[in-house]
């Protein structure tokens, strides 16, 4: 318990600190040393400096692999910090550093000494990390030291293989009580609901640990059981989109819920319509732009007026309006469609776009299913949200199959956080530069620029099974 | 002895051990009383408060000692370093009960906890989850996100026992080589022939064509971007959704035409409804019933039959059922918000008239039964048999109530009613039939309104004399000459005698002149002297409010008896008259 608190704490100051160093930076590039301007952000540094050495003598801002962390801490990057965030990674890789310790005694003068030093290095320099320490030493900056970007991977790697099985085992679970929450007979009481309100505060949990887990698990595309895989995988994709926006877990809960639920509408209709291969006739069209309607209908004979329900409802009414509300149901009036069902929105088509179902063999490959998507960005999507969406689970996303520049094949592992090297994910190699099957290393091709991304393959097309990588 | 035991660190362990669960069994007694007080006493009590700060006392106290509490959860048991440390015969009060039941099995206090943590962990663990609907302990344990309160929950099975897992591929390692080579030969070795580094191809450039402009500014955040989802995300949090559901469901309304589909949303439209009226937020029930009023005109909807269904909602609250709770929830808010409450209940349809009328009795206080009656005059104005149906009633209070209402509405067809309760026990009755009769102004009314000269109540009389004024009805003042000639008269108070004169003063005209003429000049002998003169003041003050030149006349006249009493009585009443014309 120590422990969860100290992190939770840590990384809520780690936070303000990364914000405030963030404003710092901008002010000094700006002001001179000698502005009173400067004084207010300072102050505000020292303070949430001294909070952090709270517990030690000195503590290091780190980036590692596109993440920083304070210590061993892991600051999460959501909408409140994400400026600041991706700044600091971005000046500290310009200059090579992969750390910046902070030592008890810092004073102010000291602080602006070490801003202003870090600000005017030469980029342009081939070694601008000597340069910045030579400017340090000449400034008598001690109480704040750097350190060069360091290769290692695997310490700061926070997905154990004990997670990776709980992830696992949550994520199959949900799915059967899923199934069992879809079977309409069952539908009449509420025992399946609260099973699966335990799950998804479950797969918060794991998410909030790490979230490419269960992310890659939404790979696992290829089984029948479309709807009940896709409840889930929308569950799952609007939570990450909730982690970035900064809700706090009970909203990353409610948010959970509501999306396992958004397609309860389609219980109750003709399993023959649901599994029907060819196009629907214009009449079986119009059955199926029901479900928005019939999941608020079912949604309120099981749940009434309670809060949680709402939410629900909210996400099964609006999951289909499109944002520019030239989906369905058609409104009569206008509406605002609510943050919940505009995530839903995303989650379900990019979900409903990437999975084989009955009617459609040969579903977009991850990729194109955004470029997709993004065409219809301020009509369909709202394209703030689209843009984070594409934040969260990058342009080549988990499980996508690639062609490297080098010929080699690999399949992505995970997303780059960082906006500016989106097309730069972890990737595993799956084969040499020869085309033979290898167990390859994972490597990270923001660190890694020799290697590039020439394009995705479309792996049900050779019959690549991508998502045995995840399992 | 006790220094040779000290000595003894095995001994001294046990000695620990046995007062930390001598400890934790006396906290775990504190928690089990201070639940039992928190279900009675209110948030406010001082009691209360007691309870909750020897609660966290002694966890605390606990917690410096011997760290850690971690209890194991049995049955209906909890341990502690496996010993007993709670249990309960009651199922129902049982705390480890209620765990275990959930699947939790370990529930671990540490140091630093806080008070408002105590009582969320009360709350979570006595909330009553089968009305909750899918909230169970863990859930709610969960949701309060507890810094020093840790569970430990058994899993539960999937849906049929199994955890289903991913089936088993069929593609043998033989396969999977053969796919890859595959895919390799088609893309990797087809494409840009000669080279050993490729290019990119790949969608980042169609992205970058689609925006046109490098990948690495499309998908970084503005500071205007940001700054719009944190707006739009504080504006959710405080979002009101039970508007918000009211909306969807009205926009399924305009919607749904088939009728069935219709009439479920109304019935939810219902449910919202008495569940904002039923917490008193009498104010966001008006607008909505604005809109169904509305829709219930044939012009404003899909047809008659989808007309009906908003009408048949409107009636639903208006029954006796819904109204019975509503009066209760009324009597436990105490709302201050009558306006609201006015025009909220002024828009129930016909039907509510009678379990309105009904209620008045059950509502607690005075301004709200008022408010009632006022809603009731406005809503029966057409239509009164109901409440005319309730005027014989048990219950004084009702209809007493009923016949307010009566005199609000004005209706003349409401008298031939009032008749049958004229004689009615209850004065307070009586009085307010007089009071009705005036406000209706019929013949009927006012004639009704004489009898009640002779009641047997003297605020009745009083009153009936002061409105038979009001109305100057001339009819009247026979009645009045035949009650102040009755024998009965003399024993009235002098208040009512002088009440009698002077609306006979009021309403008089020269036919009463000669019975006042003699009253004033009867001479009084030694037998019943001072009940002559008595009558003769009366007389004077009677003649003065007419004040006709006749009855100048007379007091002339009288001002020149030669009985002095007579005299200086009608001298008197000639200055005075002076005066005031002065």
């Amino acid at each position: 318990m120590k422990d969860r608190l100290f992190v939770e704490k840590r990384g809520s100051v780690g936070k303000d600190f990364i914000n405030s160093l963030y404003i710092l930076f901008k002010t000094a590039l700006i002001h001179d040393l000698k502005n009173v301007a400067l004084n207010s952000t300072v102050d505000k540094v020292i303070e949430f400096i001294h909070l952090l050495l709270e517990e030690d003598e000195s503590f290091s801002l780190k980036m590692v692999q596109e993440h920083l962390f304070i210590d061993e801490v892991k600051i999460k990057v959501d909408i409140e910090n994400f400026l600041a965030s991706m700044f600091l990674i971005e000046e500290m890789k310009k200059r090579g550093i992969g750390s910046i310790t902070f030592s008890t005694h810092l004073s102010i003068d000291e602080l602006k000494r070490f801003i202003y030093a870090f600000i005017s290095t030469d980029l342009k320099s081939p070694q601008p990390f000597e340069e910045l320490i030579n400017k340090l030493t000449s400034l008598a900056v001690t109480r704040i030291t750097i350190d060069r970007v360091k290769e290692e991977v695997e310490n700061f790697d926070h997905v154990l293989e004990d997670t990776r099985e709980m992830a696992k085992k949550i994520y199959f679970k949900t799915i059967a009580v899923a199934s069992e929450i879809m079977d309409s007979e069952k539908l009449k009481n509420s025992a399946g609901i609260k099973k699966a309100k335990r799950l998804v505060q479950s797969m918060v949990d794991v998410m909030l640990q790490e979230e490419s887990t269960l992310l890659g698990l939404t790979t696992l595309r290829a089984y029948d059981e479309y709807t009940y895989n896709h409840s889930v995988n929308v569950s799952i994709l609007s939570i990450a989109m909730g982690q970035r926006l900064g809700y706090h877990r009970r909203e990353l809960s409610e948010l959970g819920i509501a999306a396992l639920f958004h397609d309860i509408g389609k219980t109750g209709l003709p399993l023959e319509l649901l599994n029907k291969p060819t196009e629907f006739t214009p009449e079986e069209w119009e059955i199926m732009r029901k479900h928005p309607v019939n999941g608020v209908k079912t949604l309120l004979k099981l749940k009434g007026l309670q809060e949680q329900a709402i939410r629900m409802i909210m996400a099964s009414f609006e999951h289909h309006l499109n944002y520019d509300l030239s989906g369905y149901p058609k409104l009569a009036t206008p509406r605002r469609v609510s943050l919940f069902g505009r995530i839903t929105s995303i989650t379900d088509c990019y979900d409903a776009l990437t999975s084989a179902r009955v009617y459609n063999r040969n579903p977009f490959i991850p990729d194109k299913a955004l470029s997709f998507m993004m065409k219809k960005s301020n009509t369909a999507f709202d394209p703030i949200l689209l843009k984070i969406f594409i934040n969260v689970v990058g342009i080549y996303p988990v499980g996508t199959l690639i062609l490297l520049n080098t010929r080699e094949l690999g399949v992505v592992t995970k997303a780059n956080p960082t906006p500016t090297n989106i097309h730069r994910p972890r990737i595993k190699l799956i084969t040499d530069p020869e085309g033979n099957e290898i167990d390859g290393n994972v490597i990270d091709l923001s660190e890694n620029k020799g290697r590039s991304i020439v394009h995705s393959l479309d792996h049900r097309k050779y019959g690549v099974d991508v998502s045995k990588y995840f399992q | 002895m006790s220094s040779a035991k000290l000595e003894d660190p095995k001994e001294q362990d046990e000695l620990d051990a046995k007062a930390g669960v001598k400890s934790a069994t006396d906290v775990l007694q504190t928690l089990s009383k201070a639940i039992r007080t928190l279900k009675i006493y209110p948030d406010t009590s001082p009691l209360r408060q007691k309870f909750v700060t020897e609660l966290t006392g002694k966890f605390n106290k606990f917690l410096d000692e011997y760290g850690d509490l971690l209890l194991r959860v049995k049955q209906t048991e909890m341990f502690y370093q496996g010993e007993v440390v709670y249990s309960h015969p009651s199922k129902e009060e049982n705390i480890a009960f209620r765990l275990f039941g959930d699947g939790i099995r370990e529930i671990i206090f540490t140091k630093g906890l806080e008070e408002k943590e105590i009582l969320d962990f009360i709350d979570a663990i006595t909330r009553d989850c089968s009305r909750e609907g899918d909230d169970d302990v863990v859930t709610l344990l969960w949701e309060k996100d507890f810094k020093n309160i840790r569970h430990i929950v058994v899993e539960e099975g999937g849906a049929g026992g199994e955890v289903p897992v991913a089936p088993e591929k069929a593609s043998t390692a033989g396969k999977s080589r053969e796919a890859l080579l595959n895919a390799y030969k088609s893309e990797a070795v087809s494409e840009q022939q000669g080279t050993t580094i490729l290019e990119p191809a790949g969608v980042e450039i169609e992205i970058e064509h689609i925006y046109g402009k490098p990948l690495s500014e499309i998908f970084a955040l503005t500071p205007e971007e940001i700054e719009r989802v944190q707006y739009e995300m504080e504006k959710e949090e405080g979002m009101d959704l039970i508007s918000e559901l009211l909306d969807i469901l009205f926009h399924i309304l305009q919607i749904e035409k088939e009728i069935e589909s219709y009439s479920e949303i109304m019935t939810n439209i219902e449910k919202a409804i008495k569940s904002l009226a039923l917490s008193g937020d009498y104010r966001r029930v008006i607008p909505i019933l604005t809109t169904l009023k509305t829709l219930s005109r044939e012009e404003n909807n899909f047809s008659r039959a989808h007309a009906q269904v908003i009408q048949t909602t409107i009636d639903a609250l208006g029954e006796e059922e819904f109204l019975q709770q509503f009066a209760l929830s009324i009597n436990v808010s105490k709302t201050e918000d009558t306006d609201a409450l006015f025009s909220f209940l002024s828009m129930l349809n016909k039907n509510a008239i009678a379990p309105m009328a009904a209620m008045i009795g059950a509502l607690d206080q005075m301004k709200t039964r008022r408010l009632f009656c006022d809603v009731l005059a406005l809503l029966a104005k057409e239509n009164i048999e109901p409440l005319l149906r309730k005027i014989g009633d048990n219950n004084w209070f009702v209809v007493r109530n009923i016949v307010y209402i009566l005199g609000k509405i004005g209706d003349p067809k409401s008298v031939p009613y009032l008749k049958k309760i004229k004689d009615h026990d209850e004065p307070r009755i009586r009085k307010e039939i007089v009071h009705t009769l005036t406000e209706i102004k019929s013949e009927e009314a006012k004639d009704l309104l004489i009898s009640f000269l002779k009641d047997s109540n003297s605020a009745v009389r009083m009153m009936a004399l002061k409105n038979l004024s009001t109305l100057n009805y001339k009819k009247a003042v026979a009645h009045l000459l035949n009650i102040i000639s009755g024998a009965a008269f003399d024993s009235k108070e002098v208040i009512e005698k002088k009440a009698f004169f002077d609306t006979l003063g009021v309403l008089g005209t020269h036919e009463v002149l000669p019975f006042l003429k003699d009253t004033l000049m009867k001479r009084s002998w030694l037998f019943g002297k001072s009940k002559i003169e008595e009558q003769r003041v009366y007389t004077v003050l009677a003649l003065k409010r007419m004040s006709i030149p006749e009855t100048i006349e007379i007091l002339r006249e009288g001002s020149s008896s030669s009985d002095k009493g007579i005299q200086k009585i009608c001298e008197d009443a000639l200055q005075e008259i002076e005066k005031e014309k002065r």
